[in-house]
């Protein structure tokens, strides 16, 4: 069996907080690099959203934490030990959901989770209260007996959530977990997400969709072309992207006067949707509140009917957006 | 354990599928067939001729869905579910390997105890002869089955369309399977048990070796 390597495992060796430790992680397939000298960590009981567009790396970052990829070069600890060390126990305390994995057509519900369940070391005879017990967190009780094949997508991502609780593990990898649930599952799914995260589990959850994470995850990391854009709380990300003010004006109508609102001088940048609305972009040495002041007095003067006046806050969106269009 | 518990896994999945069907109730049917509609079957007793014939036609069959199933289970990430937990791919493969190999067995037994008791009403051989003859087909179809199945079992790891493993299954797991048949058929004075036997054994251990070590580098 192969083993990952390990370019420096003296690199960590006090005991830290954190559940998992990537260092310099590089992943090729051929000439493409599919990660590119990552590093990120996670501390125990954390949920970190995982963000970025599809073929960023996601799903090969994920692979390799749960050892399914295990040629990689960089380090890789978790609990503080490297994966090559612990494989063995990392099955027991590591439940993945994995994107687009299939099933044996042949196999039911409740036969799937039985041999899962058997092959993760669970006690047989404890075996089947549990399997109740995640069917029902999950939200799939009614149809234990059935066969897979005869399941709704939704429901099949829901038997992937289900089948990577079983052993109750403590850390918990989710390769887009949403994909393929309608809003109320997605609902649903937030919320089981939230309660095991109640329950000290600690989780790498990854998605293309900011919504999906932004509200539940304790920090996002921002992932393009193998590369970690950047890593942060929601706000710390905002922050770090709020580089000049933006304001957003909507005038009732438009007069031959209000066309000083292209020549004010402590804007550096305005953007016209239709007639009426304008954003326009601070020089970054003006003084906000002053600013404000002075432009509202310059329209008002110049007798424009000021429908709306309002600062704009960034929105992780676009944060994550312009994350995203920078590195392209 | 995880071994053991695989294989029955896989058995209940294997028996649970058509082509299995065809091969209990289809293969011993064939025997039935045979007897009435064509019991001419120069002087070869109808249980040996089945028996041939069995392993030939469903070694080729479970070799054709055994590949391609591997092919196809790839293609879906279903090991990944496997995987994820303390089982070793070479584990996952060989359960399949045993699996399919066992379903095919009680096929071939099934369609020659149909013969075999046709035979005994039939012909005037004495049950002694008729087992002897018996032993012969049973080794040379054991064996074929067991060299075509380990190198479908390898197709199925190397190639990633579910054609090109169909068509290799058939014109080279089936084709190197004849290893076992062919020198008991053309040479009188070759022991055709002990022959096909070790033959059957020497490809199936080196075949599941070579499949061993490419899923040491290679992923499902």
């Amino acid at each position: 069996m192969s083993t990952p390597i390990l370019t420096n495992p003296s690199k960590i060796s006090t005991p830290t907080e954190n559940l998992l430790e990537l260092h310099n992680i590089t992943k090729q397939f051929g000439d493409f690099f599919a990660l590119n000298d990552i590093s990120l960590t996670l501390k125990k009981g954390e949920i970190l959203g995982y963000i970025g567009p599809n073929g960023a790396g996601k799903t090969t970052t994920m692979k390799i934490i749960v050892g399914l990829i295990r040629q990689f070069e960089g380090t890789l600890y978790l609990n503080n030990h490297p994966l090559s060390k612990t494989q063995n126990e990392i099955y027991q305390f590591l439940g993945y959901l994995p994107q687009d994995v299939g099933f044996q057509t042949w196999r039911t519900v409740n036969h799937l989770l039985d041999t899962l369940g058997r092959l993760s070391g669970y006690d047989p005879h404890k075996l089947p209260e549990r399997i109740d017990e995640v069917l029902q967190i999950v939200g799939l009780h009614d149809v234990k007996n059935k066969k897979i094949v005869h399941l709704s997508g939704g429901m099949q991502q829901k038997l992937r959530l289900a089948q990577a609780l079983l052993h109750k593990p403590t850390f918990l990898v989710l390769d887009e977990p949403m994909t393929g649930l309608d809003p109320s599952s997605r609902f649903q799914m937030k919320k089981v997400i939230r309660q095991l995260a109640q329950q000290d589990i600690t989780i790498f959850l990854s998605s293309h969709i900011l919504s999906d994470v932004q509200d539940i995850a304790d920090r996002i990391a921002i992932i393009n072309h193998g590369k970690i854009l950047n890593i942060g709380t929601p706000q710390e990300l905002q922050a770090k992207f709020h580089v000049g003010h933006e304001i957003e004006v909507i005038l009732s109508e438009m007069k031959p006067d209000c066309n000083i609102i292209q020549k004010l001088p402590q804007v550096s940048k305005v953007k016209q949707h239709g007639k009426l609305k304008f954003v326009l972009t601070l020089n970054p040495d003006v003084d906000l509140d002053t600013a404000l002041q002075e432009i509202l007095h310059l329209l008002v003067s110049n007798e424009c009917i000021i429908r709306n006046f309002n600062l704009l806050q960034p929105s992780l969106e676009d944060v994550y957006l312009r994350y995203v269009e920078e590195d392209e | 354990m995880s071994l053991s518990l695989l294989i029955k896994d896989e058995f209940k999945g294997f028996y649970k599928s058509k082509v299995m069907l065809v091969l209990w109730i289809g293969m011993p049917l064939i025997s039935l067939l045979l007897h009435y509609f064509q019991p001419d079957t120069e002087g070869i007793p109808l249980s040996i001729l089945v028996g041939l014939m069995v392993s030939s036609l469903s070694g080729t069959l479970a070799a054709v869905m055994l590949s391609t199933t591997i092919v196809s289970e790839k293609d879906r990430h279903v090991y990944d579910l496997f995987l994820i937990r303390p089982v070793k791919r070479w584990n996952l493969m060989f359960a399949k390997l045993i699996a399919v190999y066992l379903c095919l067995v009680i096929a071939i037994f099934l369609s020659v105890l149909v013969g075999l008791l046709l035979d005994l009403i039939k012909l005037d051989i004495p049950p002694e002869t008729l087992l002897d003859g018996i032993w012969d087909s049973l080794a040379i179809s054991l064996s074929a089955m067991a060299i075509s199945c380990s190198i479908s079992i390898l197709i199925g790891i190397l190639v990633n369309s579910t054609m090109l493993a169909a068509i290799l299954a058939i014109y080279v797991g089936n084709q190197l399977s004849l290893l076992a048949v062919l020198p008991g058929i053309f040479f009188e004075n070759i022991n055709t048990v002990a022959y096909a036997t070790i033959i059957g054994l020497i490809f199936t251990i080196l075949v599941n070796t070579a499949t061993a070590l490419v899923l040491q580098r290679r992923s499902l």
